[in-house]
């Protein structure tokens, strides 16, 4: 599972790699190449697809090696994603209702749902440490340090 | 001197004292460490003067790496990997009943490593800046491909994993206004990236919030903290391995040049070293010898100012968290090198000052502090983290108060967890974020002048120290070629045989 992932992680690099040396040549150069803006991004274009390829063809290597592989399940690695999408999902939608409400409101609602998905379950500890940390962060940075808040 | 005496005021202590409890904490905490403490520093010191934010930073770095021997000790989880070889010895010696003796053998060969780290760079940052003063366009930038290229071979598991980061990074340096043509670069009709990916925002993703995302799904279950015991503590055994404190130190400090390398390492190599040459220690390594926790800790706390000696004399870092405070000098409009010396000399007073008030700080928060940190680290995950996720956003966004950077730091959150993962770098990545556009206005400049000259050739390479940067680069990427590795251990093995 992991060696195919690596190989077609190594595929992908490589088609990046490629997109950014297209992408240099797109560029305009004025008729002067050393001077054109595209000319140290096609190198480092061309530096992804070489380091991407070897990357391939060691994993391709590895991968006729061996056929077993002692790394996590499937099962479990998925469960972990999610989590962590959980989470990335939670924080987005937190930087978006910072724009439209108070960052006291938007900061108390975000610590409290992330603490519910840590499984804190205590309703004393939820009600009162998102308010109490929220406070502090925001008397901390807009009152101590002069960071101007939502 | 006198610049070094003008920093000194109450305000600047102060300033270095709050670096130096953040530092505590986030070294202690397993799974943070003086980079995430840094990160932070960074994004909240953003409007701050250079003086107040280096102060904090110096205040973080000299006691994050310290701190993280202080759980290694007491419960056998070392806060941070450059207390992994302390917790070989310190536990056993703590399960004793003499983690006093353990810890205060800590706090005391971490200040001697500080303050031999900082005095080392005090004497040695000078002239080697002097070096770059000879270097070329070419030179500059052969010398960051090196950094590059030595970062992706330690900062990483797996060296080409390592190399491409570094490359990913300086290709996202590119983004944006292009410095030369006035041409925007991979922009992709996007108002925002016209002037960038903000950098600061980017390293709080790679190394905060992945760390906090990585941390979400590991079982944190409550580790046993020891009591540290009432009990005479013989000074003078401790001093009495001063020996192998200056050896660590001396390791520290080499190891801490070395672009890319880090405390992990210089630790790890100090204690196999101390293994090997102490004859008598006394109890055997392993099982609680106090040689053991003075050669870890003298040689991660040298690493600091062995780090920081290449970072100011010539702008290449020598770790992760110099990397960070490289971007502080470019977001405060400093460029470190031969000019920091003699345009901004205080600069680098302000450095030597808040590192040797950091020490001080050691020593009088490294014991007094230690119950109190071993019960701040159990505190659970599912209050800590919602604290240090509103942190990250909270930094992200005060860099320039857009919530546009909270996005960048979640996308960058996420490539950073997922580095993390399969083994890339996302230390190599910040640093090719760093020196990118040094690297492409270089590199450019060396290209016009050889396209202007008789022989373009000899223009860019036949110069004496554009050959020994170009030896030391191939040099570095070909020792990191596994296959060479094992033809020359081969062939070794042949002639010994």
């Amino acid at each position: 599972m992991k060696k195919n992932q690596s190989i077609i992680e190594s595929y992908l690099l490589i088609a990046f790699g490629l997109a950014v040396i297209v992408g240099s040549l797109r560029l305009d150069s004025f008729g002067e190449l050393v001077l054109s803006p595209g000319l140290f991004p096609l190198l480092l274009g061309t530096l992804i697809v070489l380091i991407a390829s070897l990357m391939l063809s060691r994993n391709i290597k590895l991968k006729a090696q061996e056929a077993t592989s002692d790394e996590e399940s499937h099962e479990a690695a998925r469960h972990r994603w999610r989590e962590v999408v959980l989470f990335v999902v939670v924080s987005l939608v937190y930087v978006l209702i910072m724009k439209y409400f108070h960052f006291l409101i938007a900061t108390i609602l975000y610590i409290f749902t992330t603490m519910w998905l840590l499984n804190e379950r205590r309703w004393w500890s939820l009600i009162t440490f998102p308010i109490a940390v929220s406070l502090i962060i925001y008397l901390c940075f807009d009152k101590g340090l002069n960071v101007y808040l939502p | 001197m006198q610049n070094f005496i003008g920093v000194l005021n109450w305000q600047f202590v102060l300033y270095v004292g709050m670096g130096a409890v953040l530092g505590l904490l986030v070294g202690a905490l397993p799974g943070l460490s003086a980079i995430t403490g840094v990160a932070l520093v960074v994004s909240i010191s953003y409007t701050w003067g250079t003086n107040q934010a280096l102060a904090m930073i110096m205040g973080v770095y000299v006691l994050a790496c310290f701190s993280g021997s202080i759980t290694a000790i007491l419960m056998n989880i070392p806060g941070a990997p450059a207390a992994v070889a302390t917790a070989l010895d310190g536990y056993p010696l703590a399960k004793k009943g003499e983690a006093k003796k353990a810890i205060l053998t800590s706090v005391i060969y971490s200040t001697i490593g500080s303050v031999f780290g900082i005095l080392a760079l005090v004497f040695v940052a000078r002239p080697m800046s002097q070096i770059a003063l000879h270097f070329s366009p070419m030179d500059y930038f052969l010398l960051s491909v090196f950094g590059l290229a030595t970062v992706g071979s330690i900062a990483s598991k797996d060296y080409l994993k390592g190399l491409l980061c570094s490359v990913i990074g300086v290709l996202f340096s590119c983004v944006g206004i292009d410095p030369i043509m006035g041409i925007p670069r991979f922009t992709f009709g996007i108002q925002q990236l016209i002037v960038g990916i903000p950098t600061i925002p980017a390293l709080i993703g790679l190394f905060g919030l992945s760390e906090i995302l990585e941390q979400l799904t590991l079982d944190t279950t409550k580790a046993k903290v020891l009591r540290i015991e009432k009990q005479k503590v013989n000074l003078q055994e401790i001093l009495g391995k001063w020996r192998i404190g200056l050896k660590g130190s001396i390791i520290g400090t080499l190891i801490g040049i070395l672009p890319g390398a880090g405390a992990p390492v210089a630790s790890l190599l100090s204690y196999g070293n101390a293994k090997k040459s102490t004859k008598n220690p006394s109890v055997p390594f392993g099982e609680g010898a106090i040689e053991g926790i003075v050669a870890s800790e003298s040689a991660n706390n040298a690493v600091i100012g062995g780090a920081l000696i290449p970072m100011l004399a010539l702008g290449i870092p020598g770790d992760s968290v110099t990397t960070i405070i490289l971007s502080v000098f470019y977001i405060h409009g400093l460029i470190p090198g031969p000019l920091l010396f003699t345009e901004t000399p205080q600069l680098f007073s302000i450095i030597i000052a808040a590192g040797l008030i950091g020490c001080v700080f050691l020593l009088l928060l490294g014991y007094t502090t230690a119950p109190l940190l071993a019960k701040v680290v159990q505190v659970p995950k599912k209050i800590l983290f919602p604290i240090i996720l509103v942190l990250c956003c909270v930094g992200a966004y005060a860099n320039n108060s857009s919530l546009y950077e909270v996005f960048v730091m979640i996308i960058f959150g996420v490539i950073g967890y997922y580095m993390k993962r399969n083994n890339y770098s996302p230390a190599a990545m910040v640093l090719g974020m760093v020196l990118g556009p040094l690297m492409d206005n270089n590199f450019r400049r060396a290209a016009s002048l050889a396209i202007g000259s008789e022989n373009p050739f000899a223009n860019l390479f036949l110069h004496p120290i554009t050959i020994i940067l170009l030896v030391m680069t191939v040099l570095s990427l070909l020792s990191n070629n596994k296959t060479l590795q094992q033809k020359a251990k081969h062939l070794f093995s042949r002639r010994k045989g």
